[in-house]
């Protein structure tokens, strides 16, 4: 776990999270998540897979004794999956007292993105991918791509599953 | 004043206070009910709970509580010294109102609402009551007892009285210092109403040290005492017997400090004067004095009534939780440390030895913690007595309760969702088990009906019995019932399936609905609240002889033994508790049917097999029968079998909900009932085989 880098939200005020994206790449594509849902970022562990779930939650992690579900964001996003190596991360979030692990590539860094910066998606919400985007930014003319967590696991899966 | 959140704590101190009292005095009552006599020990007693509920109530300002214990109270004192001639159960049945009224209200405190008014009717009876006995008393012994009877009110009204025939009397200057008891829990609050209690007496009150909630302010008081100035009229006795009555006070030195000058009163009143100086050299002696008296009487006390509060305290059950978590972390990193790929190949033998006597210690560490957790069925058990007498009386039927290994002890969760089944059950036996009087008669039984209320350890669980040796089910009856409601599903049931059928929703054989039961919610539900804590429920009854309910439990929820078995890559548990037998298939013992289901025939009879892979959809385990092994397990009378890879040994797990995320998809359905974290920190998912029974 020597990759373990723990974010302590209870020490940082609200404020001076605003603003901060963590950010992270599937190949070209970069994403980032609000900074305040992030708990911890670990590297990949063994993955303990569970029946009855759709392909893009792969099992559940023994996180220091808890137990947590970890959903891999390129089945999630209908990329071309890959096989996890050393640089393969598990971002822990937090979202509405409920954790889970996001599998990602790697994790780039943390930016600030001003108000300013972002724009509304287009409007056509048709994409899979499209449906979690809530924003995008622009930092030194690269493009972003603005995740909303909340809805990253909200009940529109089910609707997917049915 | 104090600010809101230290009166929160007063009054969750209260409740506690309240909640043993109660349950105390509703045991005392029981015992002398059955008795038919209330002992000298048992009237003290409930003198004592009443005068202790009176104080804390009046204290809070709970002034009905106060006034109904208050009564109580006197009644108390007054059979405690005149001995009149009581009707114990009459007596019995005011005391349980009274009983029910404060509960009530303490139940109304603890969720967070106000006390209701008292119900006029109900003081009003008390007090007749009390009028009536009292008079009774009179009546006997007209001769002896008019100076008493006399008496007997001054002294009722002595606080106010005194304290009015007092008010135009001179007011002195005191000091007193007041010691608490050395464990006493809440010092603060205590040493807070003991101010409060001052205020009622006295004036201009002031007191060192100043009381917050800090740890120095405790430890003074600790070691000094509370020390308070004030004004009063009452004598130092008085004052210091004010202050003594609060709970957890030990002594209080109470000195004349002087009076008040007050010019034309200090003149014209020379038989306070000439008191004064006596008071004081009674005073110079009563420190010591009383400090003598109260230790001599601290032991006493003890001795009647063990203190409960100083060796049992109570926790939030989430901090237990909390602790049997961490716990198992501990286990699970100590064998990750111990077990340490990068120990491998090294002999090392310090560290062997000191990684033993770790083990030894997280061993106990968790059967300690565990046991924490275990409660004796006592405390639900004991609440039947009531229910037993309450409907006895109503339906007039007389029943001897009787429990059996009460000190057997479950988790606490377990125990949380008993209480209700087995008062249901109770009630059923009393209602419509137990037959009236003159049915038993002619049926050549004893007058008096029995329940028994059995608990005992099996090892891996707890069984508890209901039986009662009243009338029985009637099989035939319950037949019809359940082909009139839809409820049969096939024909030539077993005595058990048909008694069973009482269990299912829907169904209640009463016709007429009663206040106790009958409603057609009761034993669903019983069967519903067993099974939510792992439980199970069967019904067994003799038509003419009885009826006998048995509940399985498991001991604990938080950890069960469990038999670990490999399909795959991955690592399974199965509840040993379930397991029958383990059969290692040889060549041909295993066929097909027509649709292609796998059997095997185990002793004469054939089982279906549900293969794990397929279930849980694992690719590469062993497909080969002869090479793997068929785990038999059993639920409800069914049998379930198991193909997996192997066997991988036997252990404790605990057991650990699957994340709340993963509600929303099937993986429950599919008989996954939670999962576990092992030695190597991998997790292996738990099986629920009463799911996959079910399929």
């Amino acid at each position: 776990m020597s990759n373990t880098a723990t974010v302590d939200t209870d020490l940082l005020q609200e404020d001076t999270l605003r603003g901060r994206f963590l950010s992270f790449s599937f190949g070209e594509e970069i994403f980032a998540l609000e900074i305040k849902y992030v708990t911890e970022i670990v590297g990949i562990q063994p993955i303990t897979p569970v029946p009855e779930v759709p392909d893009f939650v792969k099992g559940i992690i023994n996180l220091r004794g808890k137990v947590i579900p970890v959903i891999d964001m390129r089945i999630k996003f209908r990329k071309p999956t890959c096989d996890y190596n050393d640089r393969t991360c598990i971002i822990v979030v937090d979202i509405r007292e409920i954790s889970v692990g996001l599998i990602v590539d790697n994790v780039e860094e943390v930016l600030t993105i001003a108000d300013e910066n972002i724009v509304p998606p287009p409007d056509y919400r048709t994409g899979i991918q499209n449906r979690y985007i809530k924003g995008i930014g622009m930092v030194d003319s690269k493009v972003i791509l603005l995740l909303d967590c909340a809805r990253l696991l909200s009940e529109e899966e089910l609707e997917e599953l049915s | 004043m104090p600010d809101n959140k230290q009166m929160d704590s007063y009054i969750e101190m209260f409740i506690f206070e309240a909640n043993q009292l109660t349950e105390q005095l509703e045991s005392i009552l029981l015992e002398s009910e059955e008795n038919q006599n209330i002992s000298e020990e048992n009237i003290n007693e409930i003198f004592r709970i009443m005068h202790t509920i009176k104080g804390s109530a009046a204290m809070m300002s709970f002034s009905d509580i106060s006034n109904i214990a208050h009564t109580l109270e006197d009644l108390f004192s007054f059979i405690r010294e005149k001995k009149p001639v009581i009707d114990v159960s009459d007596t019995c049945d005011k005391v349980f109102k009274v009983l029910d009224y404060i509960r009530y209200q303490i139940e109304l405190l603890a969720n967070g609402k106000e006390v209701q008014k008292l119900d006029e009717a109900l003081a009003q009876t008390i007090r007749s009551y009390v009028e009536q006995i009292k008079s009774n008393n009179a009546a006997k012994a007209a001769e002896k007892t008019k100076p008493a009877g006399k008496e007997k009110p001054a002294e009722e009204a002595g606080e106010p009285e005194k304290a009015a025939g007092k008010a135009g009397a001179k007011t002195a200057q005191y000091k007193a210092t007041v010691f608490f008891d050395d464990f006493c829990s809440l010092l603060s609050a205590r040493a807070f109403m003991v101010i409060n209690r001052l205020g009622e007496h006295c004036t201009n009150i002031t007191n060192f040290p100043e009381l917050n909630n800090s740890d120095n302010t405790v430890g003074y008081i600790m070691q000094n005492g509370l020390e308070i100035n004030f004004e009063s009229s009452l004598t130092p006795e008085e004052i210091k017997d004010i202050i003594e009555d609060i709970t957890d006070v030990k002594t209080a030195v109470v000195q004349l400090m002087g009076s008040i000058e007050k010019k034309e009163e200090a003149e014209e009143e020379p038989p306070a004067e000439k008191a004064q100086p006596q008071a004081e050299s009674a005073e110079s002696k009563e420190p010591a004095e009383a400090r003598a008296a109260a230790e001599y009487r601290e032991p006493a006390g003890d001795k009647a009534r063990p203190n409960v509060k100083q060796n049992i305290i109570s926790v939030n059950i989430n901090k237990l939780d909390k602790l049997i978590n961490i716990v198992g972390e501990i286990v699970i990193s100590e064998s990750m440390v111990i077990n340490n790929p990068d120990l491998e190949g090294m002999s090392l033998e310090n560290f062997s030895k000191s990684a033993m006597q770790l083990r030894k210690l997280t061993d106990e560490l968790q059967d300690l913690v565990l046991s924490v957790r275990m409660i004796p069925v006592e405390m639900i058990f004991s609440k039947m007595h009531r229910i037993v007498r309450d409907m006895g009386k109503k339906l007039e039927k007389e029943v001897n309760l009787e429990i059996i290994g009460e000190d057997t002890e479950v988790d606490k969760n377990v125990l949380d969702n008993l209480s209700d089944p087995l008062m249901h059950l109770i009630r059923n036996s009393m209602d419509h088990g137990i037959e009236p009087r003159d049915e038993r008669i002619k049926n050549g039984k004893s007058p008096v009906g029995r329940i028994t209320l059995e608990a005992k350890n099996t090892g891996g669980e707890v069984i508890i019995t209901v039986s009662d040796d009243g009338r029985g089910l009637d099989k035939q009856k319950i037949l019809d019932k359940a082909r009139d409601k839809g409820l049969l599903k096939g024909e030539n049931l077993t005595d058990q399936e048909i008694f069973n059928l009482i269990l299912l929703p829907g169904f209640s054989t009463k016709e007429k609905v009663t206040e106790f039961s009958g409603r057609g919610v009761g034993m669903d539900v019983v069967k519903q609240n067993v099974e939510k804590v792992g439980g199970n429920i069967f019904v067994d009854s003799e038509q003419g002889k009885g009826t006998t309910m048995t509940i399985r439990l498991p001991l604990t929820l938080a950890i069960i033994d469990g038999m670990m078995v490999k399909v795959g890559e991955n690592v399974y548990i199965i509840p040993t508790q379930s397991i029958s037998q383990c059969i290692k298939p040889s060549q041909g013992s295993v066929f097909s049917d027509t649709q292609g289901r796998d059997m095997i025939i185990v002793r004469g009879s054939c089982y279906a097999i549900t293969k794990l892979q397929t279930l849980f959809n694992i690719e590469g385990a062993v497909t080969d029968y002869s090479k793997g092994v068929i785990i038999m397990t059993e639920y409800n009378g069914r049998t379930v079998c198991l193909f997996a890879d192997k066997l991988m040994g036997q252990q404790p797990v605990v057991v650990k909900s699957l994340p709340e995320y993963l509600n929303k998809f099937n993986s429950k359905e599919t008989g996954i009932g939670g999962c576990t974290i092992l030695g190597d920190g991998s997790i292996s998912l738990i099986l629920d085989i009463a799911e996959i029974a079910n399929k």
